[in-house]
């Protein structure tokens, strides 16, 4: 009978942990604002993520530059009282990282800590909210660094094949120029007073997305978001408007005498998800990920004309998303990788992936979404953030799984046919030193000058 | 009260921080075997890693790393159907890695994938000669406008000048274009056995299970007969102690930087472990902004440095390395950042540290070390204890060395730093001083 009993009041404690509480939730917080939360029993830490409104990139009078280095600054230049050191040591100390993202619609602010740490970790960061020191000088070596850093990107293969695809797709001027900052002039036109006006016009308290997710109780998450916000202006920025693009089809090479390898992307845009992206990953995964993908055997394997040439799924923003196909190329063999990628892209688009291809790349992604479900804090509070903003549920069953789950050889075959561009439909940006590598292309000089490829 | 007991229940039945075990299996002919337990793994991993790499100066530089792409290809089956899981190579100046993963089902035949690479080089002449231009394509892909890349092979190269650690993993173009696949057959031959191979098994799996899985695999397998013994890796043979400064200008170069580095010979050798804690505690400490710390006398007090970064590493139980990279803040000289990083150090081993700061910095450390994935960290600990040639310890062994390293030992280690020692280090300038 003892046996009995102590085997029930296992059983009962085992069952506890499997129900401790999961899955997500909007919530409010005692202060009134909305938070989209989610535990994770098994993840180590939490991540909160507050997207602050913002329209500075489609105002012309606007140095786009004042936001990317106002968003560095604010956590690095210090506060009215801690200096830049003692602000570093206190994330250190309190084992946390903060950060802030300048996007083109918003200001994105993450914290990651453990939750023992959540509560000086949100005082000190609403500190760095409210008074950020933007000291001169530290605008100076800032904006020196960063000009410099970027000015060493743009001038790589690789980076100048996507400043064209920019310059090709993104049609309006002013978010183009936000979101890729190559008029590098413009780091060292910004003032104090221009940052004191983004960090004013910004970070207020009003339109704000939060979300919160990890191993932190809810009552602990929704009084430290309170904490963190505190005494921000009563106030917010609108929204810049919806990003326009153009992923027409164009052949274009940039001609660049100097450069030492070529670069070969090919683009296609992809529409407006109504799903979640996951099936997406996993055609492209099979595609072009891996040393087994189509990609990879006919450029690596066969052609014998790349080290890696892989595919993947991205976006300029939420509207504008697109699948690419790239890698760098002997530059000897660009017209044969061109017509390589665009023959396996058809094939792969006509006729879809076979049984084992999928089965294989279905399990490994549900691995990966699983593997991420239980730990990556920060993806999950960006998913809560996505799904939100698309007007979806977020609580009940993960969206991507169950997506994936129920997909099928059949329907991924399907998904792929109706919503990937045609082969025809791709946008061909090739970088090289020799200017007749691409027969047919509008041949540039300059990354500036895609626009003019019509 | 009830939930306190549900709690920690859970945490004893999720085995607590220490989630990744590390058990020897039985390694047959291997230098070791070794599992790493991991009881919620869905897939299962298995690396092999060769006792073998570019330091050992075998044959001609980035030879190791034609023989890992043509040993990978021996793994691969014509006409087979995609497997679930991921693959990958690697190699370093210290071994040679090649890992499979896949679902626990298909162990056997993973593992027995794996061993492949033992086995004579089946590659196909004209693609092994082709795959000299997918290792171009590499070079291409990890070198080329990446004045870095090509700055610290130059500073590695006079660092080293006596030890063959100097020699290039990647090898250069011209060299690539000249691997012959006789010399790989052998250097293959040499390296690829399993004397100078350790497996490790990675999963939700049983001690038992996965000796049974090796007991079968090992048995099964063809190997290399014809193996020769490895060969013994020799010390690290210290070029004399000097300072070795120069200008360089680089293409690409968009801001002035140093790219600092100082080697010295400890008084007298160290058991690795105490060495990896010693260099762990004392490269947070100086990255810190602690007292102690040089980012605050470099960085935040003064503007000195714009940019400033710091690693500590161990080349063997008796020499340990510091890398600098550094960019001079806005009218401040390459030079007087020089200065001013030999200048902080200095005056850091000269006051000594506080033994609350150190305190501090190890607490840090164990309190991050314990947030880690657990299963990763082991494998992280077993690779570099498999790069020094020593036994690997386990999760909670290596912890306990960080907890025991006290502040004399931490001192010891700076003032060694400090003190005489190989200093060769590049002041890279801007592209514009050239023509001034």
């Amino acid at each position: 009978m003892r046996v009995k009993l102590y085997s029930f009041v296992f059983a009962l404690l085992l069952s506890g942990c499997a129900s401790m509480p999961e899955g997500r939730q909007t919530l409010t917080s005692p202060e009134g604002q909305s938070v989209l939360f989610q535990y994770m029993p098994k993840a180590k830490d939490l991540t909160v993520i507050v997207d602050w409104p913002s329209d500075w990139a489609e105002k012309n009078e606007h140095n786009p530059a004042v936001a990317h280095l106002g968003a560095q600054l604010m956590v690095l230049s210090g506060t009215d009282s801690q200096s830049a050191a003692e602000v570093a040591e206190g994330y250190s100390q309190l084992d946390a990282e903060g950060y802030l993202l300048p996007k083109l619609q918003l200001v994105r602010g993450v914290l990651h800590v453990q939750e023992k740490n959540l509560r000086p970790a949100a005082q000190l960061t609403n500190e760095v909210l409210r008074q950020p020191l933007f000291d001169t000088r530290w605008i100076t070596r800032v904006a020196a660094d960063r000009r410099a850093r970027m000015q060493e990107s743009y001038e790589t293969s690789a980076t100048q094949a996507w400043q064209s695809l920019a310059y090709l797709t993104i049609t309006d001027d002013q978010a183009r120029e936000y979101s890729l900052m190559d008029d590098l002039a413009l780091f060292s036109k910004v003032s104090q007073a221009d940052m004191q006006r983004w960090h004013r016009e910004t970070f207020g308290s009003k339109g704000l997305v939060v979300a919160v997710a990890g191993k932190v109780k809810a009552k602990a998450a929704l009084s430290a978001v309170d904490q963190l916000l505190t005494d921000l202006p009563k106030s917010s920025a609108e929204k810049s408007s919806v990003l326009q693009t153009d992923f027409s089809p164009r052949l274009v090479l940039l001609h660049k005498p100097e450069v030492e390898k070529s670069t070969l992307l090919l683009v296609g845009g992809l529409p407006d998800q109504q799903l979640t992206g996951a099936s997406d990953m996993l055609a492209a995964a099979i595609l072009g990920q891996g040393a087994e993908s189509r990609l990879n055997q006919s450029i690596r394997d066969t052609l014998r004309a790349s080290y890696g040439f892989s595919a993947a799924v991205s976006a300029y923003s939420p509207e504008a998303r697109f699948l690419y196909l790239s890698g760098e190329v002997d530059s000897k063999k660009i017209a044969q990788v061109q017509i390589a990628a665009t023959e396996a892209y058809q094939k792969f688009v006509e006729e879809g992936p076979s049984e084992a291809e999928f089965r294989a790349a279905k399990i490994n992604i549900l691995n990966q979404l699983e593997k991420r479900n239980e730990s990556s804090t920060s993806a999950a509070a960006v998913e809560m953030i996505e799904y939100a903003e698309k007007g979806w549920q977020i609580d009940g069953e993960d969206r991507a799984l169950v997506e994936i789950e129920q997909l099928t050889v059949e329907s991924l075959r399907a998904h792929v046919q109706s919503t990937w561009p045609s082969v025809d439909a791709l946008i061909t940006v090739a970088v090289s030193a020799d200017a007749a590598a691409l027969e047919n292309a509008c041949v540039i000089e300059r990354a500036t000058q895609a626009g003019d490829c019509r | 009260m009830l939930r306190a007991i549900v709690v920690a229940l859970c945490m004893l039945l999720s085995g607590g921080a220490f989630a990744a075990k590390l058990q020897a299996l039985k390694a047959g002919d291997f230098a070791g075997a070794w599992l790493i337990r991991d009881k919620e793994a869905t897939s299962l991993k298995l690396n092999l890693y060769i006792l073998t790499g570019e330091r050992d100066g075998v044959g001609v530089e980035g030879l190791a790393h034609y023989v890992e792409h043509l040993a990978w290809e021996n793994m691969k089956k014509d006409n087979a159907e995609p497997r679930a899981g991921h693959s990958n190579a690697f190699t370093s100046s210290d071994l040679m890695g090649y890992w499979l993963s896949g679902e626990p089902e298909q162990a056997a035949e993973l593992l027995s994938d794996l061993l492949k690479v033992h086995q004579p080089l089946t590659v196909e002449e004209t693609f092994a000669l082709e795959e000299r231009e997918i290792i171009q394509r590499e070079y291409d892909y990890r070198e080329r406008e990446n004045w870095r890349a090509l700055a610290w092979r130059g500073l590695m190269r006079r660092l080293h000048a006596d030890d063959p650690r100097q020699r290039d993993v990647g090898g250069s173009p011209e060299v690539i274009s000249r691997y012959s696949l006789s010399e790989a057959r052998q250097l293959h031959r040499q390296t690829h056995n399993p004397q100078n191979s350790v497996l490790v098994l990675q999963g939700n799996l049983s001690k038992n299970a996965a000796n049974k899985l090796l007991r079968d695999a090992l048995g099964r397998s063809q190997i290399n007969k014809k193996a020769l013994p490895r060969s013994e890796s020799t010390d690290y043979r210290m070029a004399a102690a000097t300072r070795d400064l120069s200008t360089k200008h680089y293409t690409g170069v968009t801001q002035p930087e140093l790219l600092y580095t100082k080697l010295v010979r400890l008084p007298e050798a160290l058991p690795i472990s105490d060495l990896f804690a010693q260099t762990e505690l004392l490269d947070r400490l100086l990255s810190s902004r602690l007292e102690g710390g040089l980012s605050v006398p470099l960085h935040y007090d003064n503007f000195f440095a714009n940019d400033f970064s710091l690693d500590i590493s161990v080349v063997d139980k008796q020499h340990v390395l510091m890398y600098v990279e550094a960019t001079p803040d806005v009218g401040v000289s390459l030079q007087t950042l020089l200065q001013a990083v030999e200048s902080e150090l200095s005056k850091t081993a000269e006051a000594g540290l506080q033994n609350t700061v150190v305190e501090k910095i190890r607490q840090r450390a164990v309190e991050q070390f314990l947030s880690y994935d657990q299963v990763r960290t082991q494998s992280h600990i077993l690779q570099s204890y498999l790069e020094m040639r020593e036994t690997p310890v386990d999760n909670k062994k290596y912890l306990s060395y960080l907890k025991r390293s006290d502040t004399d030992s931490v001192v010891r280690l700076l003032q060694a730093l400090a003190g005489e020692g190989r200093v060769v280090a590049e002041l890279v300038e801007l592209p514009e001083e050239v023509s001034q």
